[in-house]
């Protein structure tokens, strides 16, 4: 079967009372750009870690692509599926940028003569070419990030999943990792899994689940899921600004349709509106 | 810029030393250190010399450079100096106080005492100028190759020293903010005895601990999503190439062992 | 109250052939909110670093009230900087070290000598502003949340009661709401009296509660203005690299589609701009 399917799937960490996850059901299709929302604590991480073999579930299944995720399928898993974490220099293995591309070709054995068309072909995809030599000290938060997804790129994954990877960045490092990923999902075949807060993110996804009490809260289109304001306040995400604007409004008495507006549709509704 | 401080020494250039495999710069620091311990006299010594002044032209690093690497541990060439020349005897004595002499043996015990530490200081400074720590690693890691016969897992050591030097910066950075935080607060390093000090030194070493830690546990998570498997063979990106002119380095170290021993034999 | 004044300051780094600040002249008034913004980078919290004491001009004196510091002054003199302001680190959770959020709170008190009594209340009090149930006091801050441990570590600065605040990107990495509900913490402290001096990327802070905004480039002073002045010239913040908050842009974009409206700097301004032409109320 194709994408990332979790069938009832339950979690509890070691040393909690309540389960993190119960009978958690998702599917993440193919080729396509799935962003997960929710509260602090609400498991988001732990969906991203069980994809990734790194958490073991306490029940239920979960394939990737028609492959299960067990211990013995680790390295073929880890080898088409990469995940970007949240703090840019906490995942910078290597000395040098090239080398901590390299950091993944070794632990899969590549051999050394393929290494260096991979690494200057996936520097190129994040447009890093120039900084092949540079060390870490002398990056930006957005461009380890870029560092880290070029690691992944370097080894043809099917999927990148984002788990808060731009939290931690200024808004032109945010700006350079969003924009990077807008245009891979043009060039690459990837299955795009984000886990996020910002409501810029969030609006770039083709499919949202909202992940709460222990399971899915909802999901939907960014336009289904993203008009549910109430929703969002509740889970203490950011309310994107057309949204924010609409409830404005709305709450002063003006009528407006209950639907999804990005900042552009809302500035055309208020033109149609008065003039 | 903490980078700057722990390592103060590597200079960017692209001489004749820079160039060298960091393998045969490695060998000949080492080699040359011993040899200066068989330096017994004038000629010895002035030969020694001689041969270190051609490596600093060679490695056209600025004199001033290496006066800088030398001063931060200037005091402790002094202090070892001056407690050779007042406590060891033998030989002429030309001045005394209580147990506290000069004596010829005591002079002459001194000046090859500076002269060592002198030569050595230096020639560790052209190995560093010259060479960043990352491939003086890579130097070490292939002369540990031969451990593994005794299974010491030298793969694995030589990884988390890369990773030690590589966060070096990171935690120094992390502790210098630490630092202003405390200070901020208050703290202030800069009173009472070493005991006060050293305790006042909790605010910041704990949540340094804490902190490395955390980075630790993020790392290997990291590490691992990232297919690293200590268990498995990994291939490897870095590879030193041994050219020419590092087999030329090494004939001239061994004219500089003959004529060394050439001198002691004869003069 | 303390009035901060920065005269021809210059600073640089050991080893680094830029100069990270210079000579600069800024006047923050007393009681003021000031952003201070500009790329990673661009001398801002080498600024406030100096504001704090914390590091020695390399030329140019700095006055906060009536403590003055300058290129000979010694330790002792910058450490009195530090009695009228307080900082709160970038991630100021990380600063945590003590058993108990009390002592971790009391540590900045009791660095100034302050009676058992008083650090009592103070410890009290910072925990009350920052919205932190009194039964977490004798809980180890290393067993809270991190939204939590964020607030334990901004109550440790507010209990030494400064008058000067400075925060270096304070709602960084935190959620919606956490950062709603600081940020709202934050503008009731300037509402108190208190200078606040904020480090920011997040243009909607400043134009929601700055009425001073300091634009940094290159170890310079760009500009020192009011946020409405700064959001309605694209130019200088294109030149900055500083984005224009949300509503400004929707405003502008208004603005050019023929629509008579003034710069708003908030959604909540332009709603209440559009909500009356709409037919709600207004």
């Amino acid at each position: 079967m194709d994408g990332i399917n979790l069938k009832n799937i339950s979690y509890t960490y070691p040393g909690s009372k309540a389960p993190v996850l119960a009978n958690l059901n998702l599917q993440v299709p193919r080729n396509k750009w799935t962003t997960i929302i929710g509260h602090n604590g609400s498991g988001k991480s732990t969906i991203a870690r069980l994809i990734d073999g790194l958490l073991v579930p306490d029940e239920g299944e979960i394939t990737v692509n028609g492959m299960t995720v067990t211990e013995e399928n680790l390295a073929k898993l880890h080898r088409q599926l990469g995940i970007v974490f949240q703090n840019p220099d906490n995942q910078f293995v290597g000395a040098t940028v090239a080398d901590d591309i390299a950091f993944g070709l070794e632990n899969h054995q590549v051999p050394r003569e393929q290494m260096q068309p991979l690494i200057d072909d996936a520097l190129k995809k994040v447009g890093m070419s120039d900084l092949a030599a540079a060390e870490p000290t002398m990056l930006s938060g957005g461009q380890k990030q870029r560092v880290a997804i070029a690691g992944i790129l370097a080894l043809h994954p099917q999927t990148i999943i984002l788990d808060e990877a731009t939290s931690m960045l200024d808004p032109e490092g945010r700006k350079m990792v969003l924009d990077l990923l807008a245009s891979l999902r043009q060039t690459e075949e990837l299955t795009i899994v984000s886990i996020t807060h910002d409501p810029v993110e969030m609006s770039m996804a083709d499919k949202l689940v909202v992940v709460d009490h222990q399971g899915i809260a909802e999901e939907g289109t960014v336009d289904q899921v993203l008009k549910q304001t109430d929703l969002l306040r509740k889970l203490g995400v950011g309310i994107p600004v057309g949204q924010e604007l609409r409830d404005y409004l709305v709450n002063a008495g003006v009528e407006v349709p209950n639907r999804y507006y990005s900042i552009n549709e809302m500035v055309e509704w208020l033109c149609q509106k008065l003039s | 810029m903490s980078n700057a401080i722990v390592f103060g020494s590597y200079v960017p250039g692209n001489s004749p030393l820079h160039r060298l495999d960091p393998r045969a710069k490695l060998f000949l620091c080492i080699t040359y250190v011993i040899l200066v311990f068989f330096a017994n006299g004038l000629a010895t010594c002035l030969w020694l010399i001689l041969a270190l002044l051609a490596t600093i032209i060679a490695s056209q690093v600025s004199f001033k450079m290496y006066w800088r690497g030398i001063r931060p541990l200037a005091w402790i060439i002094l202090l070892t100096v001056a407690f050779q020349v007042l406590f060891s005897t033998g030989g002429p004595v030309y001045w005394q106080w209580g147990f506290i002499s000069v004596t010829r043996d005591g002079l002459l015990n001194s000046l090859i005492i500076f002269f060592r530490f002198m030569v050595i200081i230096t020639a560790s400074t052209v190995l560093t100028a010259t060479t960043t720590t990352l491939r003086i690693a890579d130097a070490l890691t292939w002369f540990m190759q031969p451990l593994k016969v005794i299974k010491v897992p030298v793969n694995q050591i030589t990884l988390m020293i890369s990773i030690a030097l590589r966060f070096i910066p990171t935690i120094m950075n992390e502790a210098v903010k630490i630092a202003n935080a405390q200070r901020s607060r208050g703290m202030n390093l800069d009173e009472g005895n070493i005991v006060k000090r050293l305790m006042r030194m909790i605010p910041i070493l704990i949540p340094l601990f804490v902190d490395s830690f955390k980075r630790a546990e993020e790392l290997a998570t990291a590490m691992e999503a990232r297919g690293y498997d200590p268990e498995a063979p990994r291939t490897h990106y870095r590879q030193l190439d041994w050219h020419g002119r590092d087999t030329v380095s090494m004939v001239a170290l061994l004219v500089v062992a003959v004529v060394l021993f050439g001198l002691r034999i004869f003069i | 109250m303390p009035e901060i004044k920065l005269t021809d300051v210059s600073f640089s780094y050991l080893n680094r052939k830029e100069p990270a600040l210079a000579k600069l002249n800024l006047t923050i008034p007393d009681g003021s909110f000031t952003a201070i913004v500009g790329h990673t980078g661009s001398g801002k919290s080498t600024l406030v670093s100096l504001i704090d004491g914390l590091i020695k001009p390399a030329a140019g004196t700095i006055t906060v009230g009536t403590t003055s510091v300058g290129t000979d002054s010694k330790k002792t003199e910058l450490a009195k900087l530090r009695q009228h302001v307080g900082f709160v680190f970038q991630f100021p959770e990380q600063q945590l070290f003590a058993e108990t959020v009390e002592k971790d709170i009391a540590f900045g008190p009791e660095n100034l000598g302050w009676s058992e009594e008083k650090v009592k209340a103070a410890v009290h009090n910072a925990l009350v502003q920052v919205g932190l149930n009194a039964e977490l006091a004798s809980r180890s801050p290393f067993m809270l949340s991190g939204g939590q441990m964020r607030r334990v570590a901004i109550a440790g600065v507010l209990a030494m009661q400064p008058e000067v605040l400075i925060l270096d990107e304070p709602t960084a990495g935190l959620d919606a709401q956490s950062t709603a509900q600081l940020m709202d913490l934050v503008d009731h402290l300037h509402r108190d009296g208190r200078t606040i001096l904020l480090i920011t990327h997040q243009m909607e802070q400043v134009a929601r509660f700055a009425d001073q905004v300091v634009v940094m480039n290159h170890g310079r002073l760009m500009v020192d203005t009011t946020p409405e002045k700064l959001f309605s010239d694209s130019r200088l913040l294109a030149a900055n690299h500083l984005d224009q908050p949300a509503a400004v842009r929707m405003s502008q974009q208004l603005q050019e589609k023929g629509i008579d409206l003034p710069l708003t700097l908030t959604i909540k301004q332009l709603s209440e701009q559009l909500a009356p032409r709409l037919g709600g109320k207004e």
